[in-house]
């Protein structure tokens, strides 16, 4: 199966199994096996505002989502030693990480298209850059990447880490910041 | 009040037939489903041999202020491993279940029958706690990692009898405060469906308590109830062991106090309300 298409399959089981609140403590609750709801909203309207909808991935693609991941297979195809410096090949298992973490941030508005490069330690890195305000996301493992932040306007800088089933809000911010200048 | 260092209400004979407490953590890589086999085999299987997979259940966060009114949050998701099931594991008489999965421990206790105690929160809460040492002993023992809650929850579901869908109407107002089942005129009739929904944010944005009244039918006996199901649930800032059951502490404390603040003292009295 390609990649799209897991993506796409995973976006339906998601969908399907969606954390509505009533229904989440009956997945929970063995009690819940022994009654029928026969007055059962159908919905609440704060679970929009309430519960976290997890994204993943596969609708309202942004247009230069395809491009990035067409780097990323041609990184993906680097030999041992592709810098000169005895680099070693890009790892799968991070490149598949990094795909699915441009694949989820892409679903948000406002990013603008980053820069993609592979790293020296078999990782991918992800660079946003517009005037004096720059970022970068860089995937060191299946589930885990660094990011750093800089505003030279403000003498501003931060670095942190982002792993698998984290919230993207603070890189999702930086990346905007770096969109708005 | 939203807070109190007075003692908690008590009943002699709370409506109160499940309980569930749990956390969820951040995932570790080296958890696979072969992992949860193993734990549940090595920790569980002698108390809860009864085993079932369902899919996982994923972490709800609750979210405060503007942030409740931005759009969908986004996760990272790694999507070439296919999700590890939720493994439900039951005791024997039923009334204990664990529930694992690759973020999540949840424990369960159910009141089988009418003539079973009602188990009060210390004990589940130390039931709970030794699970959780558990799991983070097996992790420590398996080098898969470090045990890091992010979210707790406590959820408590009620059954309070009451006969007639017509009947909906003036037994919720009989049971909860809020609810006092008045129209303007007599031109609507009964209503035959009452589904109430509440959300209380706590102080600090600790958390939230979520209520959900509802109209259930039993299928064992075609009862009708009245389900009234509280979930207290929090993120945490520290993430360790200790303070997931802080947490735990804080959402009983709220699911007890809102239980007795949202329901009326007739009720109560019905209930044995002792303090």
């Amino acid at each position: 199966m390609i990649h799209q298409e897991m993506v796409h399959e995973r976006a339906a089981v998601r969908r399907q199994s969606e954390p509505l609140f009533a229904s989440l403590s009956d997945q929970l609750t063995i009690s819940s096996q022994f009654i029928e709801r026969g007055a059962q909203p159908e919905c609440r309207a704060e679970c929009v505002a309430t519960v976290d909808w997890p994204v993943s991935v596969g609708e309202a693609q942004c247009d230069w989502l395809p491009f990035v991941h067409m780097q990323l297979r041609a990184i993906e195809s680097l030999p041992d030693g592709w810098d000169s410096y005895g680099a070693p090949r890009p790892n799968a298992s991070f490149l598949n990480g990094a795909r699915n973490l441009i694949d989820c941030l892409s679903q948000a508005p406002g990013v603008p298209k980053p820069y993609v490069n592979p790293t020296r330690n078999g990782g991918v890195q992800f660079e946003w850059e517009a005037g004096e305000r720059y970022f970068e996301l860089e995937v060191v493992a299946e589930g885990a990447a660094t990011y750093y932040w800089r505003d030279h306007s403000k003498a501003d800088q931060k670095e942190g880490m982002v792993f698998e089933g984290d919230a993207l809000d603070t890189v999702l911010d930086y990346v905007r910041r770096v969109g708005a200048s | 009040m939203t807070s109190s260092s007075e003692a908690l209400p008590r009943f002699e004979k709370p409506p109160v037939i499940e309980t569930v407490l749990g956390v969820h953590f951040r995932p570790l890589e080296k958890f696979t489903s072969a992992h949860q086999g193993l734990l549940w085999d090595r920790c569980f299987r002698a108390q809860f041999p009864k085993l079932e997979e369902r899919p996982p259940v994923e972490e709800v966060r609750e979210r405060f202020g503007e942030e409740r009114l931005a759009p969908p949050m986004i996760r990272w998701q790694v999507s070439n491993r296919p999700d590890a099931p939720r493994l439900w594991a039951a005791s024997e008489n039923g009334q204990h279940v664990v529930q694992i999965q690759k973020n999540a421990l949840f424990a369960n206790w159910l009141k089988t029958g009418e003539e079973v105690a009602y188990r009060r929160y210390a004990e589940r809460r130390q039931e709970f706690s030794q699970q959780l040492d558990q799991l983070a002993e097996f992790f420590r023992d398996e080098a898969i990692g470090q045990l890091e809650p992010t979210t707790w929850s406590v959820t408590y579901i009620n059954h309070i009898e009451y006969e007639g869908f017509h009947n909906v109407g003036p037994a919720v107002a009989r049971t909860v405060g809020a609810w006092a089942n008045q129209r303007s005129d007599n031109w609507l009739p009964e209503p035959d469906k009452v589904v109430l929904d509440f959300t209380f944010p706590m102080p600090d944005n600790a958390g939230r308590l979520n209520v959900n009244l509802t109209p259930v039918v039993l299928l064992s006996d075609k009862k009708q109830m009245l389900r009234l199901d509280l979930t207290a649930r929090g993120q945490l800032k520290a993430k360790d062991v200790a303070s997931a059951l802080a947490g735990i502490d804080l959402g009983h404390e709220w699911i007890v106090r809102g239980f007795a603040s949202l329901t009326r003292p007739e009720m109560h009295q019905e209930w044995e309300r002792i303090q």
